[in-house]
Formats: structure tokens, C-alpha cells, sequence
């Protein structure tokens, strides 16, 4: 803890503590998000990493109160976000906060918006369900949101139904109605990953110009590490529903501790270099979710595991300025995890 | 490549303890419903073709003595406005009922597959030619086709042939079916899988035989089973009408019919017929839904 | 040099679009999602074709293996006329040109076992005799278990659909393997895996491939020679390193700048030149040089002239009317 506080200067924005949220299937109850804790802090970009599973954007989900009805719950844990802790708020009172001061966007715009009105009307409803303005004027609002994102002739596009949008405009569009309320926080959940690369690059540098002129705070969800090293000041990886790394982008790719997080980075091809002729490769598959040991989940998987791995979860250890790192052989000089 | 620990845990529990065929088998005895609904389809069905040994009275055996009797500890059911035991005429018409139904529902599912598959999968001027045929066909008021045509075949149903109304209900059954299988084909043909078994090299039989028809099973064992239930109530409408099986052989449907006067006075005998319409129609639709699931692989446990 | 396995010449497909009438339809236009196509694949050499969404690499592909009709143009394999061979040449042709398709859950039938999906080939070729061994062993070499051969599709994860996928085309012992977007779908630590897998089959089976992906830093891992495509048409081709490290095309060079290396101090000094909106459609392609419009080189003459595709600058082939060499990786 004091590390984090040393150099974030301020109580942090979002202090997610310990949190745990489940699914029920048909296989079981699965714990999607088990003991997740970290810190948001004024105007940074943090990036959640993982892969398919690993529970990236149940956290994201769990703390806006979204997750599938009947299925999904959040069952233990806090995430005190100005003094309100948001996994105990009434659904009325949620529904204050979501949208108006932490706003979600995701991966694919044509499920968030309707098909059947007008964008600039469906902006400008979001912008009056929280505000007493007049129609008109939320109008104008939507016009402006919608130019602050780059979409040429705003006020003509503002006319335009969703499937007259380009993927990347959809984007634009529903990132515009996610900030018409100045939030303080802005979840984006793989914002770029159904883009194609060009428009993709677009659509991060509005994001991260909108973090500059607004002063949000934006938490990125994303499987991109490409991605994470354009845009995020902090990472944290996560596999298995827990958090197993946390470090600045500088700290994570120059000196990754984590034997999964640098096996991930290994593994991916890279676009300024060929990494010889085989990629270095994480053998086997994510673990599942039901009833999980007590094991730590990489164990598996893991070349460099021991009998202790098998054993029990490694804790948090703290490695330096707000760095953390969930692994045995951390902190042990002698436990060697390069290959 | 090196064999991880994940993998050895993963190989271990590769072994299946049972068959295919057993484990559809058990599926489908998992499902409650559509067990209730087996048994009692196959005891109506055994009821029908044993009616002649089952039956306490002959079908046709005038008692006018004891008519509109009620339900009593003789006539189980009632006996009709001409003494004729309930009971005994219930389970002579399931033969002509479940008969015409299943008769019907096999006869217009093969029509409807045959014509949408080709459709689908063929396209160009076939899919043109038959769809506009569909079309046409659905154009046509089904129960005005019905009263007409009943009346033209009307010496041959007074004969006690059943066959005419089997002919007169497939008819008009058939294109539902065919415009739905027509559009899932449509849909399966730009599936990837068959794509692959093109490029392998697959002739169009085999990619109709092992890519469009398995995938379509669902739909069919669905329609197969709403056909029975709507051939069996068309049947009982037409009889209803005076227009489908002429008495004195019994159907459920004109057991209705004769029952409609009495309707006020004695209500027993509009209940037992049209309990076992509904009854069969529900069982049916119960055994459909529990045929789809269990012939469904991803319904399988692992 | 000996002659190329595969040859494509003007390859053309057209997609048009309709306004359908009460009884007629009436032609609106077309899509000209390939329009004019050049390739040579030399036997053994992985090939690569990228683009952004839309570009035609995956028509391309289809067109190759005639899984859909091409409107014009010609393809030559192993000295044999795809376009114009009849059913029975074609089913042969078939044998030798394998495809691998991107969605893992779409590309394998659900209701059959992996046995009859991965044996299937077999089944189609009479090959019949030691079926069950011919199919184990295929499963073996692609890293799926033996004991597989009961189970259905949906009990695999996406990865292991993919080796399915891979261990179906290998079946028929092809020679040409197309591969659309294979690990596109696929998480990192698992594409890793299916990559190396193909590497190794690459050189186990003598493989020729061509290798369809939009993520760039994939094809430079896997690939000998590189196309862009660009709405339609390859815009610059050329050996790997040519492509990546002395591309000469404004639109490959705004391509890679975009692609984020993950690498934050490299990233933050990387130069990126950015493209302004979003591809035109295929449907009402610009004149002139089709990228001119979101061209940061574009002038008068792009305008009105299709540049053609030949050998510029950087020993490779290129079309622009201003080819430029640059390093933006």
C-alpha cells in the first residue's frame, strides 16, 4: 500500500479492494473475478491485460453493476470510488453514477447503440436523462461531442442512423455519448479490437486527446500489448480472475517479473523484428474457473513451477514503486524464471 | 513440442465411458418432460393398434337402452346418443386419428425438406420454379381446399377409405416447412464447413448428406412433431364438419361432431374426445423437444 | 528459376448488387471486391497477403481455390487452368489446394465427430483402409490427442479447433495450404503455439502457402514475400525484410506506422503517419490511383492515373506514381 501511495500524490480515484465476482453455468459456479485489487488514480491510463477468460472484463463488469442478470454476482470485496463504495450501491443510486460519472464503451458499437434512432438523439436523450436541459440545446451538446471526436460534418452525421456509420465512426459515435457527461472515469473494453488498424489508430489518439482536455481517468481493457505500449501509463495482468502483475508500461515491458507475463511477451510476433523461426510458446491452455485449487494457476504451465506453486497462491509481493507481482519465485534469488 | 502438465490433465479424462447411441438414449430419458411425453404418445399408440383385444365393447354395438348413460363402472366414458360405448369408440378412433397425423406429418416433412433443401442448396432457376410453387400453394385458404376437396373424394371417404384425407392434408401441410428449411440451407450453404468440404473435394450429395442435413435434424424432428399435432387437429376439424371420415367408423374429430348437440345435457361427451386431442397434440410437441436436445451434440455433456 | 506453382493473372470479382423489384431485379452496381490481380507463388515459399477489412485478400483467396467464381482473369496451378477446369479436374485440383479458415467455430461441422471431420478427406478419396490409424496420426502431428477421434467440436477450445482445422486440410496431402486469418481469433499464448505448429508442418509437408492476415506483425514472422492490397488490388509486393524495413508505398508505409509495436519507448518515438478516414468502398472506387484520396503524397496526376504495379525502387514491385523508400517499423 505505501508504495502505491508515494508517488500517486493523493488519495487515489477508484480503490477496488479484494474483489470477487461469479458466474453461475451449467458446469458450475465460475470465479471469474477472485481478489482483485487495484488502484485508479486523477488522469491516468491504466491497462488490464489478459487474455480470453482471465477476467478483464468481468472486473470492468462487476464494478459498474453490469453483469448478466441471474448469472453474474459480485460476492465479496469493495471499490470505493469517492467515497461511495460502488458493490454497495442501490440500483438507483448506480444508475447515477454509470453513465455520469464512470462510463462504459465496448468492443462492439452496434450492440450500444439503437438502430432505431438518430445518433445526435440518442446522445442528446443520454445527455437528458441526467440533466434538465432543453432539447434543443442537448442537441447542440450531441453536435459538439460528436466534432470533439473527430466525425467530419457533425451536424449532418448527427442526423444519420447507426448503420449509416463506418465501424471506426460507430466507435467515434459511442465514445461521444460516453463522455457527454464529463465523467471522471471512462472503462473502454477492447475499443479498437474489432477496428482495422488504421481507423484503430484513430480511435486511440481520440481517446487519449480526450483524456487530456477532460482530465478523465480511463481504465483500458485490452488482449493488445501493441496497444498497452501506445497508450497506458500503468498496467496490470491478469490470469485466472486474479491480478498477477502490476507495474508502469516502462517497468512491465523492460522488466517483466511475472514467468506468464514474460512468456506472453516472448510469444508475440513482433512488426520491427523477426524473433528467429518459432515463436517462444506458452505451452497448454488458460485454466477453468470452477472450483479452482488452491494452486497457483499458472502452476501448470509454468516451466519454471516448484512444489510450493502446486501448493498454494503466492501473495502480492511489492517490488518497488507501486509494482506488484503475485509469484513464488519473486523476491527469491535464487529461483531463477528466465529461460 | 513439449508436453505440458495441462495437456496430461486434459489426455486423462479423454476416455468416454459410453457409446454414441447410448448416451443420445440417455439424454433423452434425462428429459423429463419429454419422457412423460414418450410414454404416453407409445401408450396411445399401443392403445390404437390393440383397440380390437383392448376394447370392452364392439365399436359399432347399438345399446339404446343405456345411451347418454354417463360415465358409469360399465362405460368408463359414457355412452353415446345411440348406446355406443365411449371408451371402446376413443380407442377404435386413435387409429384413424394418430394414423392420419403421423401418416401426414412423415408424408408433408419429406415434401417440405426435399423441396427446400433443393431449393437452398441448388439456387438458379430450381429455387425460382419451386419457391414460387411454395408460394402459390400457401396462397391457397387451407380449409377451403379441405371442404372442396372432401366433397369431390366424397364417394371414396364414404367407402371408409382414409387415404383421400391423408392426400387432402399433406397438401396443405408441406410449405412451411419448405420455406424454413429453405432459409436454413441458405444459411449453412455460406457456413465455412461447407465450404471446407467443397474445397476437400465433396460432391453436392455428399455435402447435402453430411454438411446441410445433420444440421438440419433440429428443425425437422420439431416440424415432424407440430405436423403430427396440426394433421391430427385438421382431421378432427374436417370430421367436425361432417367431411372427413364418415361414420359409423369413429374418429376423434367426428366424435366431436356428434357430440356437438348434446353439448348442454351431456358435456362428457365433448370432454373425452377433445381431452385426447389435446392430450396427444401436447405429448407429441413434449417428445419433439426432447428429440431436438438429445440429437444435439453440444448438448452432450463432457 | 523454375516455374511458379501457382499463377494469377487479372483476377477480377465482381459482386453485383441488385435492387430487387416486385418480379425483377435490376443491377444497382458492383462491388469490384478484386479488380485485377497479379500473384506468383514459387513452390515452397509462404506468401503473404494483407490489408485492412475489404481489401479482397479473402475473395482472392476464395477465387484461387474457385470457391467462388471469378468474374475474369486466370489462375495457373502446377500447369493446370483452375478457372476452366470441369467438375471431375476441379475435384482433383481440389486434393492439392487446401484451405485453413479464420473462425475456428464456423469452419467445423458441429455435428460431427473429429473423426469424420478430420477423416473426411479420406472418406471423399476412398482412402479408407486404416482410418482410424491415418486419423490418430494426423491428430498426433497437429498436438491434439488420439483419443480425441469420438469427440465433437464444441468440446475443443479455439485453439484446438484451429488444429483440426489444419490436421482436416493436411488429410488429403495438398500442396498448396491457404490460410484466412488462422490465428486472428486465437488469444497470444495460444497463437503462438498454432504459428510454430505451422512452421513445422510447413517444412514436414513441403508446404507451399499463401498466408491471409491483417495483423502485420504475424505475416512477418511467418512469411518469405509479402502483398498489399489495397481495395481490390496489390499495391506493393516484395520479399519480407523489402516490405517491412524499405517499404516504398505511402499506403504500406501509413499501414505499419499505425500498427502499435509493443515496446513503449520505441513506440513513443516511433514516427506514424496517420490516414485521415476510413477506406472508400469497393463499390465506387476512386479514379486514378485508388489510395489518393487519403494520400499525404497525393498530386494531379494521382488523380487521373492508375499507376500500374512494377518493379520501382527497393527491389520490389510497387504502384505509385511517387515510390519513396522508408523505414517506419
Amino acid at each position: 500500500m505505501s508504495a502505491a501511495q508515494s508517488d500517486g500524490g493523493g488519495a487515489p480515484l477508484l480503490r477496488v479492494d479484494d474483489l470477487r465476482a461469479t458466474y453461475d453455468t451449467e458446469g458450475g459456479v465460475v470465479r471469474a473475478v477472485d481478489g482483485v485489487s487495484f488502484e485508479l488514480r486523477h488522469g491516468e491510463v491504466l491497462a488490464i491485460v489478459g487474455e480470453s477468460g482471465s477476467g478483464k472484463t468481468a472486473t470492468s463488469l462487476a464494478l459498474l453493476d453490469l453483469l448478466p442478470k441471474h448469472i453474474g454476482k459480485v460476492v465479496g470485496g469493495s471499490a470505493e470510488f469517492d467515497g461511495i463504495d460502488l458493490t454497495k450501491l442501490s440500483a438507483a443510486d448506480m444508475r447515477a453514477v454509470r453513465g455520469a460519472r464512470i462510463a462504459m464503451i465496448f468492443q462492439d458499437a452496434l450492440t450500444a447503440l439503437n438502430p432505431v434512432h438518430k445518433v445526435g438523439k440518442q446522445i442528446s436523450e443520454m445527455i437528458r436523462a441526467h440533466q434538465r436541459v432543453p432539447r434543443s440545446q442537448a442537441w447542440e451538446r450531441a453536435v459538439d461531442l460528436l466534432e470533439m471526436v473527430g466525425i467530419p460534418n457533425p451536424r449532418e452525421r448527427a442526423s444519420n442512423y447507426v448503420h449509416e456509420f463506418s465501424g471506426g465512426m460507430r466507435q467515434r459515435a459511442m465514445i461521444a455519448m460516453a463522455i457527454a457527461l464529463e465523467p471522471e472515469i471512462l472503462i473502454a473494453d477492447e475499443p479498437t479490437t474489432a477496428l482495422d488498424v488504421t481507423v484503430q489508430a484513430q480511435v486511440l489518439d481520440v481517446l487519449l486527446g480526450l483524456r487530456e482536455r477532460l482530465g478523465m481517468s480511463i481504465i483500458l481493457i485490452t488482449h493488445d500489448l501493441g496497444v498497452v505500449a501506445r497508450a497506458a501509463d500503468r498496467v496490470m495482468v491478469m490470469y485466472g480472475g486474479r491480478k498477477i502483475e502490476e507495474q508502469t508500461t516502462e517497468g512491465l515491458f523492460a522488466n517483466p517479473q511475472h514467468p506468464y507475463t514474460k512468456g506472453l511477451l516472448r510469444s508475440m510476433p513482433r512488426l520491427d523484428s523477426v524473433i528467429g523461426d518459432r515463436l517462444t510458446q506458452i505451452p497448454g491452455a488458460p485454466p477453468s474457473l470452477v472450483n479452482p485449487s488452491e494452486a497457483c494457476r499458472f502452476a501448470p504451465r509454468c516451466d519454471f513451477a516448484r512444489p510450493i506453486c502446486d501448493e498454494q497462491y503466492p501473495a502480492q509481493v511489492s517490488i518497488g514503486s507501486g509494482s506488484q507481482v503475485a509469484c513464488h519465485a519473486a523476491g527469491d534469488p535464487t529461483w531463477e524464471t528466465n529461460t | 513440442m513439449s508436453a505440458s502438465r495441462s495437456d496430461i490433465a486434459a489426455q486423462a479424462t479423454a476416455a468416454r465411458p459410453f457409446s454414441e447411441r447410448r448416451e443420445k438414449l440417455m439424454l433423452l430419458l434425462a428429459n423429463r418432460q419429454g419422457m412423460v411425453g414418450l410414454v404416453l404418445v407409445l401408450a396411445f399408440f399401443a392403445s390404437a393398434i390393440f383397440a380390437p383385444w383392448l376394447a370392452p365393447y364392439d365399436p359399432n354395438a347399438l345399446d339404446i337402452p343405456v345411451r347418454l348413460s354417463g360415465p358409469t363402472w360399465d362405460h368408463w366414458a359414457g355412452t353415446d346418443s345411440l348406446g355406443r360405448d365411449q371408451f371402446t369408440r376413443l380407442l377404435y378412433g386413435a387409429r384413424v386419428s394418430l394414423g392420419i397425423g403421423v401418416s401426414v406429418a412423415f408424408l408433408s416433412t419429406l415434401i417440405g425438406v426435399t423441396v427446400g433443401v433443393l431449393a437452398g442448396f441448388l439456387g438458379g432457376w430450381v429455387e425460382s420454379v419451386l419457391m414460387r410453387l411454395t408460394d402459390i400453394a400457401l396462397m391457397v385458404p387451407p380449409l377451403i381446399f379441405l371442404i372442396i376437396g372432401a366433397r369431390m373424394m366424397q364417394d371414396k371417404l364414404s367407402g371408409g377409405a382414409i387415404w383421400p384425407l391423408i392426400f387432402l392434408v399433406t397438401v396443405v401441410s408441406w410449405m412451411t416447412i419448405a420455406r424454413v428449411i429453405r432459409g436454413q440451407v441458405l444459411a449453412l450453404r455460406e457456413r465455412e464447413f461447407v465450404e471446407a468440404a467443397r474445397a476437400l473435394g465433396a460432391k453436392k450429395r455428399r455435402i447435402i448428406g453430411r454438411a446441410i442435413l445433420p444440421n438440419l435434424i433440429g428443425i425437422i424432428t420439431v416440424n415432424l412433431t407440430i405436423a403430427v399435432a396440426g394433421a391430427i387437429l385438421l382431421e378432427s376439424t374436417l370430421s367436425f364438419l361432417g367431411l372427413g371420415v364418415q361414420v359409423p367408423t369413429p374418429t376423434w374429430g367426428n366424435m366431436l361432431d356428434s357430440a356437438k348437440s348434446f353439448i348442454e345435457t351431456e358435456p362428457y361427451l365433448v370432454w373425452f374426445p377433445g381431452l385426447a386431442i389435446v392430450i396427444t397434440v401436447l405429448c407429441v410437441n413434449f417428445v419433439g423437444d426432447g428429440l431436438r436436445d438429445a440429437l444435439d451434440p453440444t448438448q452432450r455433456k463432457t | 528459376m523454375s516455374e511458379p506453382l501457382l499463377i494469377v493473372r487479372d483476377l477480377v470479382k465482381h459482386f453485383p448488387q441488385y435492387e430487387q423489384r416486385i418480379l425483377t431485379k435490376r443491377q444497382t452496381g458492383s462491388v469490384r471486391a478484386v479488380d485485377g490481380v497479379n500473384l506468383d507463388v514459387m513452390a515452397g515459399e509462404t506468401v503473404g497477403l494483407v490489408g485492412e477489412s475489404g481489401c479482397g485478400k479473402s475473395t482472392t483467396a476464395r477465387l484461387i481455390l474457385r470457391l467462388i467464381e471469378a468474374t475474369s482473369g486466370s489462375v495457373i496451378f502446377d500447369g493446370v487452368d483452375v478457372l476452366n477446369a470441369d467438375d471431375e479436374a476441379l475435384r482433383r485440383l481440389r486434393r492439392q489446394m487446401q484451405i485453413v479458415f479464420q473462425d475456428p467455430y464456423a469452419s467445423l461441422n458441429p455435428r460431427l465427430s473429429v473423426r469424420e471431420i478430420v477423416g473426411e478427406g479420406l472418406r471423399i478419396w476412398g482412402e479408407t483402409a486404416d482410418f482410424d490409424k491415418r486419423v490418430g496420426d494426423l491428430l498426433d502431428r497437429v498436438g491434439l490427442n488420439r483419443r480425441f477421434l469420438d469427440r465433437y467440436p464444441h468440446e475443443f477450445s479455439g485453439g484446438q479447433r484451429q488444429r483440426l482445422g489444419i490436421a482436416r486440410a493436411l488429410a488429403v496431402r495438398p500442396k498448396l495450404l491457404v490460410l484466412d486469418e488462422p490465428v486472428s481469433a486465437l488469444d497470444v499464448s495460444v497463437q503462438a503455439q498454432v504459428l510454430n505448429l505451422l512452421v513445422d508442418l510447413r517444412d514436414e509437408f513441403d508446404l507451399t502457402m499463401i498466408f491471409i492476415a491483417h495483423d502485420l506483425s504475424v505475416v512477418r514472422q511467418i512469411c518469405d514475400r509479402v502483398a498489399v492490397m489495397y481495395l481490390g488490388r496489390i499495391v506493393e509486393l516484395g520479399d519480407r525484410d523489402g516490405i517491412y524495413t524499405r517499404s516504398t508505398h505511402p499506403y504500406t508505409q501509413a499501414l505499419m506506422s499505425a500498427v502499435p509495436v509493443p515496446d513503449p519507448v520505441h513506440e513513443r518515438e516511433r514516427e506514424r503517419i496517420p490516414l485521415e478516414g476510413d477506406p472508400p468502398s469497393p463499390l465506387n472506387p476512386p479514379s486514378g490511383c485508388r489510395f489518393h484520396p487519403r494520400c499525404f503524397k497525393a498530386e494531379t496526376i494521382c488523380r487521373t492515373e492508375d499507376p500500374p504495379l512494377i518493379e520501382r525502387v527497393g527491389g520490389h514491385e510497387c504502384a505509385c506514381h511517387f515510390p519513396e523508400v522508408s523505414n517506419v517499423t
